[in-house]
């Protein structure tokens, strides 16, 4: 009977780390998403920067990587948002709407259609193509 | 006051003095032993008519027993919770989509469980080729107290279960989701029981 219940238990066993596997992936997928999370928060990141939260209104600039546009949206020793890509090396892609409304956006290492919600679904992020997020905004709101 | 080593050295002197086993009992109750305490000095020689007393074997504690089923146990414990956490995500993730966390328990646990089961297979499959070789290992004190925690363990562990479900009953909690995780721990725990249940009564038959 103790050979059954260890067959059986051990049957569980191997289901429980074969389903796993299928659902959460391999160490390439867990790779991508934690690459996706980076990539979002950097979205994050370039979002309140060009908003550009506690300063007048003024123009958005003509390329992202200007760092006059807002000072005050750098770090402690005057680090800016990251601009690229760390995995691609690839400029995220900012889009000037007009002089105050902008879109950011990435493109992500993971299907997004294929991993549904199971990747970072957040508040105000708008999926533009297969793995392509954006985060629209604008500088007309000066208060945090 | 005596204690059970005196108990072993009175029975066995009686024994060489020729005293029934009835006669011996009578004595150690009107002292004040009590009949299982009596029963286990009395079962500790052999009923042979040669003398002197021939002593029965008894269970025997070594550190190296220790070591092999306090870790034997230690895995099992540590493979079986973690079980119930890959199956309870999965569940999870049967029911809700977005959840994050689910993913980070599924790859921990399945991690434990590619550690833990190759190592508790290897430790018990090397106990059993052990205890085919030398029975005389089956009387290990240790042994039967780990057999007995794991059932202990795994007892309390249905019980919490059983007690959740009518809590969740009671508060209008018990979902088909809520029944499914419940039932993972039933089928872990309960198989987890039975398994040493039948391996202690197989030890207590030899």
């Amino acid at each position: 009977m103790n050979k059954i219940l260890l067959i059986l238990l051990l049957g569980l066993v191997g289901g429980a780390i074969t389903g796993g596997l299928f659902v959460v992936g391999g160490p390439g997928r867990a790779r991508a998403e934690r690459q996706d999370t980076v990539r979002l928060a950097d979205l994050r990141s370039l979002h309140t920067y060009l908003r550009c939260p506690g300063r007048s209104k003024r123009l958005l600039p003509v390329a992202l990587d200007d760092i006059s546009y807002c000072p005050g949206s750098l770090g402690a020793a005057g680090e800016a948002p990251n601009f690229r890509d760390r995995v691609s090396n690839e400029s995220y892609v900012y889009t000037r709407l007009d002089d105050h409304r902008f879109e950011i956006c990435a493109t992500m290492a993971l299907d997004l259609a294929k991993v549904r919600g199971r990747l970072v679904y957040e508040k105000g992020v708008v999926w533009r193509a297969q793995n392509v997020i954006c985060l629209p905004g604008d500088n007309e709101v000066h208060t945090r | 006051m005596a204690n059970r080593d005196d108990l072993s050295l009175f029975v066995r002197e009686a024994l060489i003095a020729g005293k029934s086993r009835a006669e011996i009992t009578t004595a150690l109750l009107h002292a004040g032993w009590s009949p299982p305490e009596v029963g286990d000095a009395l079962d500790g020689w052999d009923e042979t008519p040669f003398s002197p007393p021939v002593p029965k074997p008894r269970a025997a504690v070594s550190a190296r027993d220790f070591f092999v089923y306090a870790l034997t146990f230690a895995v099992l414990i540590l493979g079986a919770f973690n079980l119930v956490i890959v199956l309870q995500a999965l569940i999870d993730l049967g029911f809700a989509e977005q959840d994050h966390a689910a993913d980070r328990e599924i790859r921990w646990g399945v991690a434990v469980l590619l550690t833990t089961v190759p190592l508790y297979l290897w430790l018990t499959l090397r106990e059993r080729r052990k205890l085919a070789r030398n029975p005389a290992l089956r009387r290990s004190a240790i042994r039967k107290w780990m057999i007995h925690i794991g059932l202990l363990l795994a007892a309390l562990t249905l019980l919490g279960d059983l007690i959740a479900t009518i809590y969740a009953l009671l508060t209008g909690d018990l979902t088909a989701q809520f029944l499914l995780k419940a039932g993972a721990v039933v089928v872990i725990a309960g198989g987890i029981f039975l398994y040493y249940r039948s391996v202690g009564q197989q030890a207590d038959r030899r």
